[in-house]
């Protein structure tokens, strides 16, 4: 049941418009959610000052309500999100600590003065003081890279705010997340001091044909009925263009074969591409295949779930 | 991440946000979108980002500067957060006489050597 809005305001009817919105301002700036993260009840309040705000800050609202037209809730909107609802996630752009490959603290050698420097670390320019000659500010950027040229590594630029440009090459094998650091290309130094970086953050853009697995690749592979019976050399493209894998005699669906070094280059060299298999049948089940499979069944029954139990 | 929002797209979904507001908070680096072929890319965490700036411009009348602060702030703090979880995480993970002798730690007993 929605309060009383003027309640919800700390109010009374006789309120003034300029009285409503202070109220509301004030409740907003104690109870956001967004500044207070760690107050659940932060929320309740917010939503329930700004409902009632909604609806009173209109006049027309305002009279419609205390003449009994509309009830508190008339005016109630679908749940919003706030950000503090996205902003914990790891991966968000705007909290990574800009130390260099890999992005986070946890990612590097486990050295123990630089993790808990780079821990503690504030971001960009806040916070520090600015003697005379000091580094420029680091500029952050976000680039979407389609999957396979994370996966195999190109070049690309960046258009800048300002018209002008960032060449950044991707790396081969890049992940999801990861930041590349070009040291020097961030904003102009203080004095004599030297620019800033710039870091980039990668969104890699999934593939409907290839999915990543750390740094194997895996893909779903379509074979015919007789390939999986006969086995054979079938085409299936890999990362770096497409090759034959050759179809065990006798295949079943979900079946797995390994394509090695055919993945993706990580720390420990290249990844494997995993292809799993799946029987489609023809498009069209004529009467040869019909007859076929209704004699072949009746001197070779065979039983695949076996030892399970049937349903 | 698959949900991208054009800016004409976020625009419309902010009520309060107009094309010369978004490039501002562009300008100053408090919203940074993703670069694409298709050009600048938004997902749910900005929307929400932009959501949260109209209303302390609007609501809170922030002036520039001090929303440039408050943001940045925000991000430390959600930063800090994030990273503290993924040690609670790891520490988590490891076995129940080290988690017990930083548990002793951290409430101020110097005997857990």
């Amino acid at each position: 049941m929605p309060k009383d809005p003027y309640a919800a305001l700390g109010l009374t009817k006789d309120a003034t418009a300029d009285e409503i919105k202070k109220a509301y301002r004030k409740i907003a700036r104690t109870d956001h959610p967004d500044l207070n993260p760690d107050d659940p009840l932060s929320e309740a309040r917010f939503k329930d000052a700004g409902r009632a705000y909604d609806l009173l800050k209109d006049p027309e609202q305002r009279r419609r309500f205390d003449a009994g037209e509309i009830d508190a809730s008339g005016a109630e909107k679908a749940p919003r999100g706030y950000y503090r609802d996205e902003a914990r996630r790891p991966e968000n752009p705007y909290t990574q600590s800009r130390s260099g490959a890999g992005g986070s603290p946890f990612n590097q050698g486990f050295e123990t003065d630089d993790f808990f420097a780079n821990f503690a670390r504030n971001r960009g320019a806040y916070g520090r003081g600015t003697p005379a000659d000091s580094p420029g500010q680091d500029m952050q950027y976000r680039l979407a890279v389609p999957f396979l040229d994370a996966a195999i590594g190109t070049r690309t630029r960046i258009t800048l705010p300002d018209g002008g440009a960032l060449e950044v090459s991707i790396p081969e094998g890049a992940r999801d997340g990861q930041i590349l650091r070009l040291r020097g290309k961030g904003g102009p130094g203080f004095g004599a001091g030297p620019r800033g970086d710039a870091f980039i953050t990668l969104d890699v853009i999934p593939s409907p044909d290839f999915e990543r697995d750390g740094d194997d690749i895996v893909v779903t592979l379509p074979v015919t009925i007789d390939e999986a019976i006969l086995g054979g050399k079938v085409p299936v493209r890999t990362v770096s263009g497409t090759v034959s894998v050759s179809v065990p005699v006798g295949a079943s669906s979900g079946q797995v074969l390994r394509l090695k070094g055919r993945g993706v280059k990580g720390r420990t060299g290249k990844g494997d591409q995993r292809v799993t298999l799946r029987i489609v049948s023809p498009p069209k089940v004529d009467q040869a295949l019909k007859q076929f499979m209704e004699s072949w069944r009746e001197d070779h029954p065979y039983d695949p779930r076996a030892g399970k139990e049937s349903a | 991440m698959t949900d991208a929002y054009a800016p004409e797209q976020v625009i419309e979904s902010v009520t309060s946000l107009t094309a010369e507001r978004l490039s501002h908070f562009e300008r100053l680096r408090i919203v940074t979108p993703v670069t694409t072929p298709d050009g600048p890319r938004y997902h749910m965490l900005d929307i929400r980002r932009i959501t949260l700036l109209c209303e302390l411009t609007d609501d809170f009348e922030v002036n520039e500067d001090a929303l440039v602060i408050i943001m940045s702030l925000l991000d430390q703090l959600h930063g800090a957060h994030s990273r503290l979880e993924q040690v609670m995480q790891a520490i988590g993970a490891e076995p129940s006489e080290i988690k017990l002798r930083l548990s002793q730690r951290l409430q101020g007993d110097t005997t857990a050597d």
